[in-house]
């Protein structure tokens, strides 16, 4: 315990004056009466008092000694050392572990060359008998080595050399330099007088005091990068879009070549066709710009002009599909095949040099729609969802009149529509089914139809939301009105939930597990106005988004980008770049902290196998040789703000309240 | 005081009222009181046969005539009452409470008026230690009342009094012949109730009046205090008292001032005497017609 100021024990004078005031205080007031009479009197009705009383008077100069105690207490502020000051040399060494850290010349990276550095900074802050920390500033910064004393330099040495072997530690993404100055804040807070030595390539154009920027970069660096690559889906046809730049320097004669595997290709083709796609000029780019290369198979619209920077190159290939698409730079363009091309020339930084693009094969999505009666409504439906999914699927919708056509046991469908009396003597299990206005049970299917009722009430009735089902998604119940619907007698509650109801018989009822994919609507549409209104598309919109969700939001991903994967299955795996994971729960949020490609596959409940790939890349602003930074986080300023005491005023506070509660209480009890 | 209390006002308020003493004293003759024998009023009261030493005037012959027997004619009897009134001039009435006694005195005289108004003879004791002093004589007229009243002002409230060597020894306390009113706070421990006895004994109407002031209803003071009595002759005289007044103490006071009350109150029940306890903030008129009337002193 530290008192932070002795000289409150000034305080304890009080007690002094607290006898004094004992002693000198007059013990009783004179008073003329006309008669102690009655007084005299009063003595036998008062009630006895009991020796406790002089007991109380004991508490009662004692709460007041430990109340006076409490108050010369916050005087002197008695606290408790948190952290010990200390002095002397210290190195506090923070590597950025940054992508662009892996850029190399003269056959060594920046990051390898921070690392031989700091083992002479620390070398030497050894010889000063210092100590020295090591921080790696990767996305989340942490210390490798903290505080460690001359006796143990060949530790640090051995440490900064396993680094060095592979360069291991230097990541693929971004790094938190100012998270690493935040980390320093709690070793300055006990010795201020430590130095921050930051190893980066960054420009900061604001360096706090103390804090040494030791810029790892050469100057003669430079880098030619492709920082994006990306498709449009137009006109049925695809065009693609690459954003390349050079850093450090200008480039003549770029060579751009997109490697197009498996164009156009069918679902059961086995050869398939490759194309190559180049500009035909010379591209020449200015340096630290951003250039976009637009391959398209179309004209740019009458009077839209392309933005700037962007370099258009017409596509004479329409491509509707491919299966991957390597992107490469080269610098002279001499590899005739792209399969002898060699990417790896002169820049400092290779990782950078290529890219791939992934999600051009849609994936075939088959529709059977069974009807006596085929409505619009529901080929409408079908047709719009043809539409909004036809980046991702490939719908293909087929009617039939008559079920006997299709045979006793119906399969090979993604989605099944039933409606009217045409009905399945066995649900198909491979895929969704969606049953529309159904005139009887269906065997099987777990849900016992009974006869038609019709609701007496002029307009209809509205039906209720029993389950926030995302199959309900923005969906208004008040929309619809209806007339009749077909009374449930019973359903299997285990495997069916019910999601919408009138008059608390169930509507819409839905089976999803590992046997059963059913939506099942036990009204007949035609008594209601569902199919005019907007909420029917949405329910399909829904439907699909529910059973037939898209296994990544997009096919490129940044290093330590979450990653979120929905699956229509029970399972998927994700392997790539030494990378493999099995996942079970779904959605799933992951991260990706190499760069290349990632294949996740992924069996569907109806058996088929589905394999999508996606690509992870460098942030894009690893690729600038000499990046500017805005200004380094100050550890000096909060690290000073810390507390190194922790005073007890808060128990002492209570202390008193206490004291003084019991001494008004004792007094209270005195005058009674 | 003279100008708050005893003044043409007061006393012109108080010839309204009369005493209603009770009709079993003798009294003298002459006065205004009627009482339950049969005197020489003109007012009739009762036919009686006539007995031997009757006066053969007061024979009813028309009564004859209808009888053949002898009745006499029996008239009510108005007498006159000797009011004494026994003023408590210790140190307990007014040493240190002026309002108390000016209280006291103004008590004292309103009832000489009532007396001397009603053509009674009133005449005022000064109880002092062990005896009783009469000043002023027997009172009879206004004249004399208010010659009286003037030097009753002057009274010196000082040392104690027993009020029962006080009226024990007094030779005119009278026999049968009129109202004794004792005007005194009561806090002594002289046996005061032997004096009332006493002047049961001598049938005479007792009405017992205490004036008490608003610190001794209700003490205020508390912590710890020596309580002087008024009444003590020096520091250590044992009727002082160090006390330590919490709220319990001044609970039990009141307990024990509601049991004095009571105490008193029973006994002037017991012997027919009247008992009156004024708080001197209430004005004296709430004494003369509230109090009085309440008991039924005064009509």
């Amino acid at each position: 315990m530290t008192l932070l100021m002795p000289l409150g024990l000034l305080g304890l004078i009080s007690l002094i004056v607290l006898l004094i005031i004992y002693i000198i205080r007059p013990n009783y007031q004179q008073r003329i009466i006309s008669s102690t009479f009655i007084w005299q009197l009063s003595l036998k009705y008062k009630k006895k008092r009991v020796p406790i009383s002089k007991l109380r008077n004991l508490l009662l100069i004692l709460c007041q000694i430990l109340v006076l105690l409490c108050c010369t207490a916050v005087l002197a502020r008695p606290s408790r050392e948190l952290l010990a000051k200390e002095s002397g040399e210290e190195a506090i060494i923070i590597v950025d572990c940054s992508a662009s850290m892996r850029m190399q010349s003269d056959g060594e990276t920046r990051f390898e060359r921070a690392l031989k550095d700091s083992i002479d900074l620390a070398n030497f802050t050894f010889n000063n008998s210092g100590k020295v920390s090591l921080i790696l500033a990767d996305e989340d910064p942490d210390f490798l080595i903290s505080r460690i004393t001359p006796d143990k330099s060949n530790e640090f040495v051995d440490t900064v050399n396993g680094l060095m072997e592979g360069n291991s530690a230097c990541t693929f993404g971004k790094s938190d330099i100012d998270g690493a100055l935040a980390l320093c804040e709690d070793i300055i807070a006990i010795n201020e007088y430590a130095n921050v030595f930051v190893y980066t390539d960054n420009k900061y154009i604001h360096v706090p005091e103390k804090v040494t920027v030791e810029d790892v970069s050469v100057e003669e660096d430079w880098n030619v990068a492709i920082l994006n690559a990306y498709t449009s889906y137009d006109d049925g046809y695809y065009n693609f879009f690459v954003d390349v730049a050079c850093y450090g320097r200008n480039f003549e004669d770029l060579q751009l070549v997109l490697d197009v595997y498996g164009v156009n290709a069918e679902a059961d083709e086995t050869q398939t066709q490759n194309e190559v796609l180049k500009p035909t000029g010379k591209l020449d780019i200015m340096q630290d710009t951003v250039y976009t290369i637009a391959f398209r198979h179309n004209t740019l619209p009458d009077g839209q002009t392309p933005p700037d920077n962007m370099i258009i190159v017409d596509q004479t290939t329409q491509i509707y599909s491919y299966e991957s698409i390597h992107v490469s730079i080269l610098e002279d363009g001499s590899a005739e095949s792209f399969r002898d091309r060699l990417i790896y020339y002169d820049d400092a930084l290779y990782e950078d040099n290529d890219f791939y693009i992934y999600g051009g094969t849609k994936t075939p999505l088959k529709v059977m729609y069974v009807s006596t009666l085929p409505n619009t409504f529901v080929n409408q439906a079908l047709l719009t969802m043809k539409k909004i999914y036809e980046e991702n699927w490939d719908i293909t919708i087929e009617q039939e009149v008559f079920i006997e056509e299709l045979g006793e046991e119906i399969s090979g469908y993604d989605l099944y529509i039933f409606e009217h009396a045409e009905m399945p003597t066995v649900l198909p299990t491979d895929g969704v089914v969606l049953i529309l206005s159904p005139q009887g049970s269906i065997n099987g299917s777990g849900v016992n139809i009974g006869g038609l009722r019709s609701i007496d009430v002029p307009g209809g009735l509205s039906p209720e939301i029993e389950v926030r089902h995302p199959l309900l998604n923005n969906i208004t119940p008040e929309h619809i009105f209806l007339n009749a619907y077909n009374e449930v007698v019973s359903y299997d509650t285990n495997r069916y939930e019910c999601i919408l109801s009138v008059m608390e018989k169930p509507l819409i009822l839905v089976a999803n597990d590992d046997q059963m994919k059913v939506v099942y609507f036990t009204f007949s549409i035609h008594y209601t106005n569902f199919p005019l209104v907007v909420d029917f598309p949405l329910f399909f919109y829904n439907l699909f988004e529910y059973f037939y969700p898209a296994t990544v939001e997009k096919d490129a991903f940044e290093v330590n980008e979450d990653i979120i994967l929905k699956s229509l299955g029970g399972f998927l795996d994700i392997k790539g770049n030494g990378y493999s994971q099995k996942i079970e729960y779904f959605p799933a949020t992951i991260k990706l902290n190499m760069q290349g490609s990632y294949t996740i596959t992924q069996q569907t409940f109806s058996g088929k196998e589905l394999t999508n790939s996606i690509y992870v890349k460098m942030p894009s602003a690893e690729s600038d040789v000499s990046p500017d930074a805005e200004g380094l986080y100050n550890p000096y300023i909060n690290a000073a703000a810390r507390d190194y005491y922790a005073d007890w005023l808060l128990y002492i506070a209570i202390g008193l309240t206490v004291f003084m509660f019991a001494e008004w209480l004792l007094q209270l009890r005195d005058n009674m | 005081m003279k100008d708050s209390l005893l003044n043409d006002k007061f006393f012109s308020r108080l010839e309204t009222l009369a005493f209603n003493l009770k009709s079993h004293l003798l009294g003298y003759f002459g006065g205004k009181h009627l009482v339950s024998t049969y005197g020489q009023t003109v007012e009739f009261a009762d036919f009686r046969e006539y007995q031997l030493g009757d006066d053969i005037r007061r024979i009813d012959w028309n009564l004859f005539s209808r009888f053949e027997k002898y009745f006499i004619k029996l008239f009510t009897d108005e007498r006159q009452m000797h009011v004494q009134i026994f003023v408590d001039c210790s140190a307990s009435m007014g040493k240190d409470n002026p309002e108390k006694a000016a209280y006291a005195i103004a008590a004292a005289a309103a009832l000489g008026f009532l007396a001397v108004h009603n053509m009674d003879k009133v005449s005022f004791h000064i109880m002092k230690g062990n005896t009783t002093e009469n000043p002023f004589g027997t009172i009879v007229g206004k004249n004399a009342f208010f010659r009286a009243v003037g030097q009753l002002e002057d009274l010196v409230f000082d040392g104690e009094s027993d009020i029962e060597k006080c009226i024990t020894s007094c030779p005119e306390t009278g026999n049968n012949n009129g109202l004794t009113v004792i005007i005194s706070d009561f806090f002594t421990n002289s046996d005061w109730k032997k004096a009332v006895d006493y002047l049961c004994y001598k049938k005479r109407q007792v009405m017992l009046l205490q004036p008490l002031t608003p610190a001794e209803v209700e003490p205020t003071f508390d912590g710890r205090v020596n309580l002087i009595d008024s009444e003590s002759l020096d520091l250590v005289d044992e009727k002082n008292m160090k006390i330590r007044i919490t709220r319990s103490a001044q609970s039990a006071y009141r307990e024990a001032l509601k049991d004095f009350y009571a105490d008193i109150r029973t006994f002037a029940k017991k012997r027919g005497v009247d008992y009156i306890t004024v708080n001197t903030e209430d004005p004296i008129e709430k004494v003369l017609f509230g109090e009085l009337l309440k008991v039924g002193m005064i009509s």
